[in-house]
C-alpha cells in the first residue's frame, strides 16, 4: 500500500502538475512525496528528524562533558535527551500512522489522526514530566552548581531544582520573586514545548494531512468530472459517427448520375449500382454495430466502393489504388478516419484541379520500441496545401477520435508534396492503450 | 430567337443527364455552354450572355451561390442541389427556382413553364437578398465556428497544423510565425486576423505581436527590468507581456 501511495504521489504529480504538491527532492523533505502517516513516510521523517535531533543532542552532551567533566552523567543526558526527540518526534505521528492502517471512513479517520497526535503530545508531556524533568532537577542541576556553572537560584529558576534550602516552603513573600520567575520559567518550558511538538511531534504532519486530504479529494472530483467528459464525447463520437455514415449529398448526387447512365450507359449504370450497393452494404451494417469492431480492411472496403462510385461519377477523371499488404487487413481501424480523408482528397485535391487525379492509399506495419503502430497514407496529386486558415470539422473529428481512442498515441499529419497534391498519414498503435 | 441557356455541373453525367431533360421538354432552347466549374461559368456567362442559367450550388472553385450573384442580373438563375435544406427554403421564400437533383422530368417542365413566363414578361427578379441568406444559411455554421487548422509553410513544406498544437504566434516584420511542441513554421495571416478566427478562451493576445495559447503557459514572472514574461511548455523563449495585458496575470 505504501509503494502504491508512493506511485500514486508522483502519477499525481505528473497528471497534474498544476495542481499537485510539488515533489521535493532534497533528503531532508523527501519524506513529503509519500503519504502523510504511511510507514515510508514516518520512517523517512523519524530518520530525517532523529539525526537532526540526535546531532542537537550529541552537541549539547558535549558541552555538558566540559561543563560537569562527568562522561557517564552526560551519557545518562544523551540518552534521555534522545528519548525526548523520540518521543516528540515519533509517537504522535506513530500513532497516526496505526490509526491510518485501519483505513477507517473519512470522518472517523479524521478524528482518529487527531486524537493519535494528541495523545502523542500527552505521552511527549508525560515523558518531559515523569523522565526528563525530574533527571535534570535531580541529576543535573546539583552536579552544574557542584561545578560552578549555576548558582542554586539559576538552577532552581531553569530546572525547579531547589537545593538552596530543603525546608524553605516555596510559597513564601520571601521568596516570591523567585517564585515569580520559577512559574515564568515554566511557561517558557510549556510554550517551547509546544512549539517543539507542532513543528517537529505532528502539528505541521497533521496540517499536511488535512491539505493532502482534500487534494485527494479534488483529485477525485477532477477524475469524476475527467470520465464524464469522457463519456460525453464518447456518446458525441458515436452520434457523429452514425450521423456520418451516409451524406445525403453523396447519395443523391449519384442517384442523379445513376439516370444518366440508365439513359445512355446502361453497362455503367449496372457498375455504378453494383458499386453504390457494395458502398451501402460496407457502411450501413455498422451503423448498427457502433463503432468499437471496424478492422482496416473493412474501412478500405468502405473506401474502395466509394472511390468506385466517385470515378463513375466524375468521369474517369478520378483514378485510384489501393496498396495495402494483406497482413494489415485485420488490424482493428477505427470507423470513418479513412473515408473523410479520401473524401477531402477527392474535395481538395482532385476537383479543384483541371484534368484528372490519382488518390493512392497505402499501409504498412510500423514496428518500434512501443509496440508495432499502423501507418495508413492517402496520397493524391491534386491541387494540394492552400495557406491559410481553415474551419474544417472533418478533420478535426479525426484528431478528436484519436484523442479519444488512442489517448495521445495516435497521429494525423497533412504535408503538401513538392510534386503537387498532399499526403494525409494516420498513424494509430495497434493494440488499444489500456485506459 | 430561340431562348439560351448555360449549364454549370461538374460531374460530366449529370450535366449529359439535364441536358437530354432539356432537349426533351424544351427543345428549341439553345445550350450555349456547358461549364465544369464556378469560374469558367462566370467566363462563359460573360462571353455568351444566355438567358437562362442552370447552376449547382457545390462546385469547386467558385460555388454556384457566387456566380449566382454575378448572373442574377444577366439571366434567369435557375439552381441545382443534391440536398440542402437550407438553400430550398431560402429560395422557396425568395421564388426563385430551384430543382433537386436527381432532376425530375415533371419538376423541370415545371420550371420551364415559370422560365417562359419570366421571359416573355422580361423581368429579371432581384435574388441577391435571396443569395445573401443562402450564404448565410449554408456558411453560418461554419463561421460561427473557431479556427481549426493553420495550413502553413514550414521550410519548403506545407503542412497543416491543428490549432491545439500551436503554443504561440508571434508577428515578424510581414510573416507570423506559428510556434507548435515540435516545429515552427511561418504564414502571411496578420495577428489581427489570426485574433478575429481564434476562440478568445484557448487564445490570449498578451503583446502587440504575440498571441499564446492559456494551456500551453508554464509561468509568469518579472523580469530584471520588471517586466512580466511568460514561459510557456515546449519551448524555451521567454514572451514579452505588455503593460496593458497584464491584468490577465494579476494573483497569478
Amino acid at each position: 500500500m505504501n509503494e502504491v501511495a508512493a506511485i500514486v504521489w508522483n502519477a499525481n504529480g505528473m497528471m497534474d502538475a498544476d495542481r499537485a504538491p510539488p515533489l521535493s527532492h532534497g533528503w531532508l523533505m523527501r519524506y513529503r512525496n509519500y503519504r502523510v502517516f504511511s510507514w515510508p513516510w514516518l520512517w523517512r521523517r523519524t530518520l530525517v528528524f532523529g539525526v537532526l535531533g540526535t546531532g542537537l543532542g550529541t552537541l549539547s552532551v558535549l558541552v555538558k562533558i566540559y561543563q560537569v567533566n562527568d562522561w557517564r552523567i552526560s551519557a545518562e543526558e544523551f540518552i534521555v535527551g534522545l528519548g525526548t526527540v523520540l518521543v516528540c518526534i515519533g509517537a504522535g505521528p506513530l500513532l497516526a500512522t496505526l490509526v491510518r492502517l485501519r483505513r477507517w471512513p473519512d470522518r472517523r479517520e479524521s478524528v482518529g489522526v487527531t486524537c493519535a497526535l494528541l495523545l502523542g503530545a500527552g505521552l511527549f508531556a508525560s515523558y518531559v514530566g515523569m523522565v526528563e524533568h525530574p533527571f535534570e532537577r535531580e541529576v543535573m542541576a546539583p552536579r552544574l552548581i557542584e561545578a560552578h556553572f549555576l548558582t542554586p537560584e539559576q538552577a532552581y529558576d531553569l530546572f525547579g531544582s531547589d537545593s538552596r534550602d530543603k525546608a524553605e516552603p516555596i510559597l513564601t513573600v520571601d521568596s516570591a520573586n523567585g517564585h515569580g520567575i520559577h512559574v515564568h520559567g515554566r511557561w517558557i518550558s510549556l510554550i517551547t514545548g509546544m512549539v517543539l511538538y507542532g513543528v517537529f511531534g505532528g502539528g505541521v504532519a497533521l496540517s499536511a494531512y488535512f491539505r493532502e486530504k482534500r487534494f485527494i479529494a479534488e483529485q477525485a472530483r477532477q477524475r469524476q468530472l475527467e470520465a464524464l467528459r469522457l463519456q460525453v464525447d464518447e456518446a458525441d463520437l458515436q452520434l457523429m459517427v452514425l450521423q456520418a455514415q451516409i451524406e445525403p449529398h453523396f447519395l443523391f448526387n449519384t442517384l442523379a448520375s445513376l439516370r444518366s447512365f440508365i439513359h445512355d450507359d446502361t453497362g455503367r449504370a449496372v457498375t455504378m449500382v453494383d458499386a453504390l450497393v457494395e458502398h451501402l452494404r460496407a457502411t450501413l451494417p455498422q451503423m448498427r454495430e457502433g463503432s468499437g469492431t471496424s478492422t482496416l480492411g473493412q474501412q478500405l472496403a468502405i473506401c474502395r466502393s466509394y472511390l468506385e462510385v466517385m470515378k463513375l461519377r466524375m468521369s474517369n477523371r478520378l483514378e485510384y489504388a489501393i496498396e495495402v499488404p494483406l497482413a494489415c487487413m485485420d488490424a482493428p481501424f477505427p470507423p470513418l478516419m479513412l473515408l473523410t480523408l479520401v473524401e477531402n482528397a477527392i474535395k481538395h485535391g482532385i476537383e479543384p484541379k483541371r484534368g484528372s487525379g490519382t488518390i493512392r492509399i497505402v499501409a504498412e506495419q510500423r514496428r518500434s520500441a512501443d509496440g508495432a503502430r499502423l501507418l495508413v497514407q492517402v496520397i493524391d496529386d491534386g491541387a494540394g496545401l492552400r495557406g491559410g486558415m481553415g474551419h474544417g470539422v472533418g478533420l478535426s473529428n479525426i484528431r478528436t477520435q484519436l484523442a479519444l481512442r488512442y489517448r495521445g498515441q495516435g497521429r494525423l499529419s497533412l504535408v503538401g508534396r513538392s510534386e503537387g497534391g498532399t499526403v494525409a498519414a494516420l498513424e494509430i498503435p495497434e493494440a488499444l492503450p489500456r485506459p | 430567337m430561340n431562348a439560351t441557356a448555360l449549364i454549370a455541373e461538374d460531374e460530366e453525367p449529370q450535366r449529359r443527364e439535364l441536358r437530354r431533360l432539356l432537349a426533351s421538354l424544351w427543345p428549341e432552347l439553345e445550350i450555349v455552354a456547358e461549364c465544369e466549374d464556378g469560374l469558367s461559368a462566370l467566363e462563359a456567362l460573360q462571353a455568351r450572355q444566355p438567358q437562362i442559367v442552370f447552376l449547382d450550388i457545390r462546385m469547386p472553385g467558385l460555388s454556384g451561390i457566387e456566380v449566382a450573384r454575378q448572373a442574377c442580373s444577366m439571366a434567369q438563375v435557375v439552381m441545382t442541389t443534391a440536398y440542402d435544406a437550407h438553400a430550398v427554403q431560402a429560395f422557396e421564400a425568395g421564388a426563385v427556382d430551384y430543382l433537386l437533383k436527381p432532376i425530375a422530368p415533371e419538376r423541370l417542365a415545371r420550371t420551364i413553364e415559370r422560365l417562359k413566363s419570366r421571359l416573355e414578361a422580361g423581368n429579371r427578379p432581384d435574388i441577391t437578398a435571396v443569395l445573401d441568406s443562402i450564404q448565410r444559411l449554408a456558411g453560418g455554421a461554419e463561421r460561427a465556428r473557431h479556427l481549426r487548422w493553420i495550413t502553413a509553410t514550414v521550410g519548403n513544406q506545407v503542412k497543416m497544423f491543428a490549432v491545439e498544437d500551436i503554443l504561440f504566434f508571434m508577428s515578424d516584420d510581414k510573416y507570423t510565425r506559428v510556434v507548435g511542441r515540435d516545429e515552427e513554421a511561418v504564414i502571411r495571416t496578420p495577428l489581427k486576423e489570426l485574433l478575429r478566427e481564434l476562440d478568445p478562451e484557448v487564445f490570449w493576445q498578451i503583446h502587440r505581436s504575440v498571441i499564446v495559447q492559456v494551456r500551453a503557459i508554464r509561468s509568469v514572472r518579472r523580469n530584471d527590468l520588471g517586466r512580466l514574461e511568460l514561459s510557456v511548455e515546449g519551448s524555451p523563449e521567454a514572451l514579452p507581456v505588455s503593460q496593458a495585458f497584464q491584468h490577465r496575470f494579476k494573483g497569478m
